[in-house]
């Protein structure tokens, strides 16, 4: 579906292809920084559940340990390259001087399926992290060709 | 004949006014998408760069419940 979002939004904006990277990057990011509080949350929840079912503190701390290790320190990584790809995007972005420099609209629908892909890699591990919803950006207007 | 010009001419200046004011709007349109997709992307990137601290908050305030529920480590939290 989302794929499907970032080929109509290609397609709407193939006469100025710096809105589309626009609507893309903005997209990208808002998504982006949800899964990141979603799973700043779940996070939380996870290390408290495993508190209260601890057996000792020894047992909790041997727990804590392995998760931080097998669960949250990948998904933070996942999501700080992810943060770094945006980033990077939004300076190409906005260092464009016309339509023809905004050859990063590929990168962007890539970025986008990362973003997509970032949540299935979170759900796998059993954090209930909801789907992004994807903010619908204005339609493009007409090409200023 | 004259008025048929006339009219002809007015109807092509009429459109070329059209184009020119669609050119003008689709300009002001990209300048406010810009400034609304990079206000947008600024923010969420300051929500996304704060993720190392709320992730030490939670690793903290889990070893603080542990601590106070079976006392603390004696060795110290595990590395």
């Amino acid at each position: 579906m989302r794929a499907l979002v970032v080929v109509a939004l290609v397609v709407a904006g193939c006469g100025n292809p710096l809105v589309t990277a626009y609507a893309v990057r903005q997209g990208a990011a808002a998504s982006l920084a949800d899964v990141k509080d979603a799973f700043v949350k779940a996070d939380d929840a996870q290390q408290k559940a495993i508190v209260d079912e601890g057996p000792d503190r020894a047992g909790v701390e041997v727990k804590l340990t392995r998760y931080r290790e097998h669960v949250q320190a990948p998904i933070k990584q996942a999501i700080d390259d992810t943060t770094a790809a945006l980033a990077a995007a939004d300076t190409a972005i906005e260092t464009a001087k016309s339509a023809k420099d905004a050859g990063m609209v590929a990168a962007l629908g890539t970025l986008w399926a990362r973003v997509g892909l970032l949540v299935s890699a979170i759900k796998l591990t059993g954090l209930d992290i909801p789907l992004p919803s994807f903010t619908p950006a204005p339609a493009a207007p007409p090409s200023g060709k | 004949m004259e008025e048929l010009i006339a009219g002809f001419m007015l109807a092509v200046g009429k459109v070329l006014v059209n184009v020119v004011q669609a050119e003008n709007a689709s300009k002001e349109d990209a300048a406010r998408l810009h400034e609304e997709s990079a206000a947008i992307t600024t923010a969420a990137l300051a929500r996304l760069f704060r993720l190392d601290a709320e992730i030490d908050a939670n690793n903290a305030a889990a070893e603080e419940a542990a601590d106070k529920k079976f006392g603390p480590l004696e060795q110290g939290p595990a590395k």
